[in-house]
């Protein structure tokens, strides 16, 4: 056991100074959170089966309505509703859908509503396929340009249910002068209470 | 003026001059001369390798990581350990049978008020009977009949229980594995909107009645999955496992 005071060196306060400096330029600049949180996004269009590793998605339609009927309820959309039918099919064991955003062009964010019997999320196992009925109320500049984005980790939280997972984002492909044709529709949907889909929309087998 | 002073107590540079003779050169001992080396003299000490002065703490610090990461790793056993099933318990061919025992906290009591807040070891003897493939499901219990989806192919799982009576059958899992680790049939309810597994279809309540019986689950499927095995859990953490030939 060595005794008395250490000197204090220049090596030694180089070491600390520069150990403490290099561990702070690393915490900076290495951009942690594209490494750590960014969800792994597969983008697709209407129609299209997607793997997300552990579901293959399928968004099978894309509605625009104004009134939502449903056995207990009508509702009215305060700007319009978009109805997005999704058919889920998990690969890997029972599974809950919990994400489901629409994002327009400015990039502000619309989370489902459950009115007039809609779905905000759905739970599926392998073995067959899903459909889902999600719908969003959103405004009339909200549906040029909007994508929906659907996952089983849900957005609350800046996205993180779906940190370092598989996510898809499918474009709705609504054009500028559709926008303002779907918004001047006047259409009543009657969403489908969520069901197994028919083989022809789930997707790929397994 | 110089005056020579005799330290009451030898200092560090006069330590071996105990037992000199009065008078005698204080750095002498008896028997040498000035100049020569005592014999039990210490080399000048080296210097220790870093490795050797920090040997405390390097055997210290891979116990401290083990303490931390333990410490903060609460969220294992505590949330992911209990719900699902990740410890298999026995694991046998299709036609034997498998001892399944595990506790759980029984919180309400609501078949059996005793155990209201006690954990309580489940004990079951199971036996899978047999596994096929089927065209058609059977008219279930409650409701209206279920075809077998487009894109899907439909299996019925048929298991021998033996247990204690009043075990509680709760939460029964009856899943089928496929060869690349699909979980077919994971959840508590069935196909058919059984949420009782593992109970016969006239079972009043969650606990068994006899002291033996069967059960018949049925669990959709891809078509072209290959099943290897079939699980059988409460909930977990324990399962056993059958290994279909």
């Amino acid at each position: 056991m060595r005794h008395g005071r250490r000197r204090i060196t220049w090596k030694g306060t180089a070491l600390v100074v520069g150990a403490v400096t290099a561990g702070c330029a690393l915490v900076t600049y290495v951009p942690q959170e594209r490494n750590v949180d960014t969800p792994f996004v597969v983008e697709g269009e209407v129609g299209e089966t997607l793997d997300l590793t552990y579901a293959d998605l399928t968004v099978t339609e894309v509605r625009v309505a104004d009134t939502l009927t449903s056995f207990s309820e009508a509702a009215a959309a305060g700007g319009t509703f978009i109805v997005v039918d999704a058919t889920w099919r998990a690969t890997q064991g029972e599974t809950i859908f919990s994400g489901a955003e629409i994002t327009d062009r400015q990039g502000r964010r619309f989370w489902p509503s459950q009115r007039g019997g809609c779905s905000i999320s759905a739970s599926a196992q392998p073995g067959y396929a899903w459909r889902t009925t999600y719908c969003f109320d959103v405004p009339r500049e909200a549906l040029e340009g909007a994508t929906v984005r659907l996952a089983r980790g849900d957005q609350t939280e800046e996205y993180a249910g779906q940190r370092r997972d598989a996510v898809a984002v499918v474009d709705l492909d609504i054009t500028a002068s559709e926008a303002d044709e779907l918004w001047e529709a006047e259409e009543t949907v009657s969403p489908e209470e969520p069901g197994y889909a028919p083989a022809s929309a789930g997707g790929g087998e397994g | 003026m110089t005056t020579l002073v005799t330290p009451a107590v030898p200092g560090p540079d006069q330590g071996t001059g105990h037992g000199a003779p009065p008078g005698a050169a204080p750095s002498l001992r008896p028997g040498m001369l000035p100049g020569m080396i005592p014999p039990d003299a210490r080399a000048p000490r080296q210097r220790r390798s870093w490795g050797r002065r920090n040997a405390v703490w390097l055997v210290l610090l891979p116990i401290a990581i083990v303490a931390a990461a333990g410490a903060s790793s609460f969220r294992v056993w505590a949330y992911w350990w209990p719900v699902g099933l990740h410890h298999e318990v026995d694991r046998v061919a299709v036609g034997q049978s498998a001892h399944l025992a595990g506790e759980y906290y029984d919180a309400f009591g609501l078949d059996v008020p005793e155990r209201a807040n006690t954990t309580v070891l489940r004990e079951v003897d199971a036996t899978v009977t047999g596994v096929e493939q089927v065209d058609e499901l059977p008219a279930p219990s409650y409701g209206d009949p279920v075809p077998i989806p487009d894109g899907s192919v439909a299996y019925e799982v048929r298991v021998h229980f033996a247990a204690e009576l009043k075990t509680d059958l709760s939460g029964c899992q009856i899943m089928l594995v496929s060869e690349e680790g699909t979980r077919y049939g994971e959840s508590s309810t069935d196909v058919l909107g059984s949420s009782n597994r593992c109970s016969t279809p006239d079972a009043e309540g969650f606990v068994s009645e006899e002291p033996e019986w069967d059960v018949t689950s049925f669990v959709l499927a891809d078509p072209g999955a290959e099943i290897t095995q079939v699980r059988l859990g409460f909930g977990g953490p324990e399962y056993v496992t059958f290994d279909l030939p």
